[in-house]
């Protein structure tokens, strides 16, 4: 670091101090810096002696005058090497704070992040971004077949394959340590490798490597900053890893539900689905977002869940049901409200699950709803759900074709069905 | 005339740290001025009607929202920008700082560069 005297003899005490001490020698002094700038002082006034102000033995300005004027050379000599050890601390201070200041947005950018690609990517950029590399790449073992699988990479030159071979021994090195390497001189070939480990706790998920196709010297301070990362990285691919197996586990219950249901009943196989599929299909047609297309397959494939509830003899007969049994298996949307109540999850889907079989003109159940009073998801559900009713197999009647069913939604279009989802729906389908 | 910049902070590390990362703007003649309390703050504040000022927010007696609001609401310097500086961890009152009319927060550790950034783009002079 090179030190300015004009900075310190700028400040208001030390000039306080300088001219007390010429008033108290009674001699005019001029004082100029290494690169002969007159700081204080006037040049046609002064003759004498240079005394030396030095910093660490190396001059960075003189005082000129009579003997006397040594005195003030050295305490200013004093004065300026205090102020550049003051000066190296505050400076390391400010390098602290500027490295903190990156790894907390780093952190914040990395951890956010609940997919695993975009996590990578991101450690990648920010690594490229302060580490000087032409090619980068996070890798993490895959569960199944156990091996390194890579995730995200960049790179600008691609690397020669005699390196690597060689960049593969110091990945396996690093998964097997668990600890970051530095290889300067990667044999073979004029390149430098950086890599450290993705470790969560003490096991080693992956790894992440920067590799520059020049021979540069990756530091300490380097593969410091890529740990750092690293760290960040293996977190949010690990949350992601959690988050994916957590939406997995929902799937699974939800499909188990689904399949409770149709195994109770074996003419409604595939119903679920089927329903899901066209009151997606609506859903699209009719613009919405892709959280609310979400909901609607959810809520597609759960509608009927509350036939759980409803006594086989009643849900399975065949031939036509008394009034009073009829009256029984319309229970079974405020039935398959009350399961949805237990999961947080299934929450926003409660309302379409309970009006699935509303009807457009109010003469529908259980509330008596009527037009647009009645969720639109469930409009939708009722149309493919009768859509697919018609079309499939029952115990009460025989199959009816598709055009059959296309003419009877027509038919019931403005009284049992919302006219705009049945337009929907036959325009998407149809084609 | 020159413009100037006013560095609030009881804590002398804080203000050093400021004023180095602050002292390439003295080589293009802008004042720093330092205050160590609200006090300070207040009267170098009326005295020298600074461009811009980091201020320290916790500060024992006058704190850094005092300060600010009576910069900008009794004194009306509307053209002088503040920027609050908290601890992070800290408590900061986002709204606070808004109602007494701050122009910025920052948390501490703060980012060198960026303060070096901001202070360019309010003053006007680029390093």
């Amino acid at each position: 670091m090179e030190f300015n005297l004009k900075r310190l003899i700028r400040k208001k005490q030390v000039l306080d101090i300088i001219d007390d001490i010429t008033a108290s020698i009674e001699t005019a002094i001029l004082i100029k810096n290494v690169a002969g700038e007159v700081l204080v002082g006037k040049e046609e006034e002064v003759d004498g002696e240079k005394f030396w102000i030095t910093v660490n033995d190396k001059v960075v300005g003189w005082v000129v005058g009579e003997k006397k004027a040594e005195t003030l050379a050295n305490i200013l000599t004093y004065m300026a090497n205090a102020e550049y050890e003051k000066r190296i601390l505050i400076n390391e201070t400010l390098d602290k704070y500027r490295e903190i200041t990156l790894l907390y947005n780093v952190s914040e950018k990395i951890t956010s992040c609940l997919d695993r690609k975009k996590a990578s990517k991101l450690a990648i950029n920010e690594a490229t971004r302060l580490i000087n590399a032409t090619n980068a790449q996070v890798s993490v073992i895959n569960k199944e077949s156990k091996k390194l699988e890579k995730i995200a990479e960049f790179y600008e030159e691609q690397v020669e394959s005699n390196q690597q071979i060689s960049s593969k021994e110091i990945v396996n090195q690093v998964m097997n340590k668990g600890i970051g390497q530095i290889v300067n001189d990667i044999e073979g070939s004029k390149s430098s490798l950086i890599c450290a480990p993705l470790k969560i706790k003490d096991k080693t998920i992956g790894i992440i490597k920067l590799e520059n196709s020049k021979q540069i010297s990756y530091s300490a301070e380097d593969l410091k900053l890529l740990n750092a990362i690293s760290t960040q990285a293996a977190v949010a691919i690990e949350n992601a890893n959690l988050y994916e197996s957590l939406r997995e586990a929902f799937f699974e219950t939800v499909q188990a539900l689904v399949e409770t249901v149709e195994k109770k009943d074996s003419y409604t196989a595939g119903h679920a689905r089927r329903v899901a599929i066209y009151s997606t299909a609506i859903g699209e047609e009719l613009g919405l977002s892709k959280a609310e297309l979400a909901k609607i397959k959810l809520a597609a494939l759960l509608h009927d869940i509350g036939k759980i509830g409803i006594q086989d003899d009643i849900l399975l007969k065949k031939g036509k049901l008394t009034n009073d049994e009829y009256e029984v298996i319309k229970k079974h949307p405020v039935l398959g409200a009350e399961i949805l109540d237990n999961m947080t999850q299934f929450r926003d889907i409660i309302p379409y699950v309970r009006s699935h079989h509303e009807r457009y003109d109010g003469r529908g159940y259980p509330d008596g709803m009527d037009k647009e009073n009645i969720p639109l998801v469930s409009r939708i559900l009722s149309v493919a759900d009768s859509f697919d009713a018609m079309t499939s197999n029952r115990p009460y009647r025989p199959t009816m074709n598709r055009e059959y069913a296309f003419s009877e939604l027509r038919k019931n279009s403005s009284t049992q069905f919302d006219p705009v989802v049945v337009e929907a729906f036959l325009k998407r389908i149809k084609i | 005339m020159s413009k100037k910049i006013l560095i609030v902070d009881d804590e002398p590390h804080i203000r050093m740290l400021l004023e180095q990362t602050l002292e390439d703007f003295e080589d293009k003649g802008v004042e720093l001025i330092i205050a160590k309390d609200g006090k300070e703050a207040l009267i170098a504040i009326k005295k020298e009607k600074p461009d811009l000022v980091y201020l320290d927010v916790m500060m024992p007696e006058v704190n850094g929202y005092n300060v600010c609001n009576i910069a900008k609401n009794t004194l009306l310097l509307k053209d002088t920008y503040i920027v609050l500086l908290t601890a992070k961890g800290q408590d900061f009152d986002k709204k606070k700082g808004l109602a007494v009319g701050a122009d910025l927060y920052l948390t501490k550790p703060f980012d060198p560069d960026y303060i070096v950034e901001k202070t360019e783009e309010v003053l006007g002079i680029k390093l």
